[in-house]
């Protein structure tokens, strides 16, 4: 039986697509690039999209801001709009929100930003493994996640800011702060590492439009193996890791980042 | 002392400017109404009592980690009082607040010239029926701190480090270019704005609206 056709959009600059059409076809779906200068890209013929993550235009003006003008992104977002889900995974997660799809409140407007991280005595680029939990169930791609899992940042803009602060309040109430980040017990974050940004509400990913749309600043394709978690990590992954060691065949089992990719093959069957 | 406006310019193309013109241009509509784009980083000096201009300049270009000769020009503006004090309270700049240039490693910037010392540094088209709008972006969270570790003339100045967006439009008048330069600047929607974030970034006018040419 045919399996669920999802276009990863390449934009010039994104580096990660190779990992992420991997592990898209690990999680059970059959992923094909689409590239930023592919013409008119006929993207009615993929059930999804994911916009994976990277640099695009070298960050020019800010992370996702040209990407997010491009003819291409007007394709997907048309798409998109007919209730087709779309995963953007860090600088992904930045077009997106530069595009206006999250949170997404008025076709088109830009409600947020990623901004530039801001930790007490820290700032720039960061890149470690931290903890995210499911904090709703409104988003398609969360739906049927409960547990928190590690993943892995690498961002030096990831913090979801508005200066709209009833806007703030009205996204928090109605579940669209689909995943944050927490300890590994998954408890809240006690503020630096475990979350890694200073973003307020511990926000990893946030969902858009009607619930179709994650932004999301981890990279769940650097989990999507048991072999990528390091053997230190805390908690039952930590555990799983540490048991596998030395066995190649438990190695290659499935990650923790994998059950967010492989939301994709509820599509199944629905029309397209 | 009078604040202070340390200026810096790429010697290279700036590929972002490069950029941020072809997506305003195609993507947004603007087409052939926008003739240049220009993007300075700057650094804005208050509370300086102590220390002569001389000594500022030779700070900011040889003590801060600010300039790079291999890779910028630089110039000393002066500027009007308040813009700190603006920029912390989310009022109006001072209007005009870049005032008359006092010193650069641009050697042909001191020769006598006929148009005024923002459009010498700036080196934009000469067109008819263009004018120039210089819009002051800067971070909206921590837009003022101390200066950066080092040897200052004085220690307890100020700074806030800004981007300054040029941009040159054909418009019908000065209020006309002002109008089109905000609206695509700042990034209101997907179709609207661009360069300017308004949940991360304030702006400011840097000076009045100039027209570019005229007979």
């Amino acid at each position: 039986m045919s399996r669920v056709a999802i276009a990863v959009l390449q934009f010039p600059g994104l580096n990660c697509e190779t990992e992420t059409l991997r592990e898209l076809t690990r999680a059970g779906v059959q992923p094909a690039l689409v590239r930023w200068n592919s013409g008119s890209a006929h993207l009615s013929r993929y059930a999804g999209f994911v916009i994976p993550g990277g640099f695009s235009y070298q960050d020019r003006i800010r992370a996702g801001a040209i990407a997010a003008k491009s003819p291409l992104l007007e394709e997907v977002v048309r798409e998109v709009e007919k209730g087709k889900p779309i995963l953007g995974i860090c600088n992904g997660a930045q077009i997106l929100v530069e595009a206006g799809l999250v949170p997404g409140e008025e076709a088109g407007r830009i409600d947020l930003c990623l901004a530039p991280n801001k930790v007490k005595g820290w700032s720039g680029y960061h890149a470690r493994w931290v903890f995210v939990k499911p904090d709703s169930h409104s988003c398609f791609f969360t739906e049927n996640l409960h547990e928190p899992f590690p993943v892995v940042v690498a961002h030096g803009e990831g913090r979801f800011t508005t200066q709209d602060h009833k806007l703030w309040d009205s996204l928090r109430e109605r579940g669209r702060f689909a995943l944050r980040y927490c300890s590994p017990e998954g408890e809240s974050a006690r503020g630096f590492p475990e979350n890694p940004n200073g973003v307020v509400d511990d926000v990893a990913g946030m969902s858009g439009l009607d619930g179709q749309v994650l932004a999301f600043m981890p990279h769940p394709e650097r989990a999507s193996l048991l072999w990528q978690l390091p053997e230190d990590l805390p908690g039952v992954w930590g555990e799983r890791r540490r048991a596998a060691a030395g066995s190649r065949e438990q190695l290659q089992a499935e990650g923790p980042g994998r059950a967010l990719l492989a939301a994709f093959c509820r599509l199944k069957g629905r029309n397209t | 002392m009078q604040p202070l406006v340390f200026l810096l310019r790429r010697r290279a193309v700036d590929l972002v400017a490069v950029s941020a013109a072809a997506a305003l241009r195609d993507a947004l509509g603007l087409g052939e109404r926008l003739r240049a784009l220009r993007r300075d980083d700057g650094y804005s000096l208050e509370n300086l009592n102590q220390g002569s201009q001389e000594e500022w300049l030779q700070a900011c270009v040889n003590r801060a980690s600010w300039f790079n000769p291999n890779t910028h020009r630089h110039a000393l503006f002066q500027a009007a009082p308040g813009a700190h004090a603006a920029a912390l309270q989310g009022e109006s700049w001072p209007k005009p607040w870049l005032g008359q240039l006092l010193g650069s490693d641009r050697a042909e910037l001191a020769k006598p010239r006929s148009c005024d010392d923002l459009d010498a540094w700036l080196s934009l088209p000469r067109e008819r029926d263009c004018y120039r709008v210089s819009l002051v972006a800067f971070d909206s969270e921590e837009p003022v701190r101390s200066l950066p570790r080092g040897h200052w003339p004085d220690p307890a100045g100020r700074v806030l480090a800004f981007q300054l967006w040029t941009l040159s439009l054909a418009a019908p008048d000065a209020d006309a270019a002002y109008d089109l330069a905000l609206e695509v600047s700042v990034a209101r929607s997907r179709d609207r704005g661009l360069l300017i974030h308004p949940h991360r970034e304030r702006w400011a006018l840097a000076t009045p609206v100039a027209v570019l040419w005229e007979e």
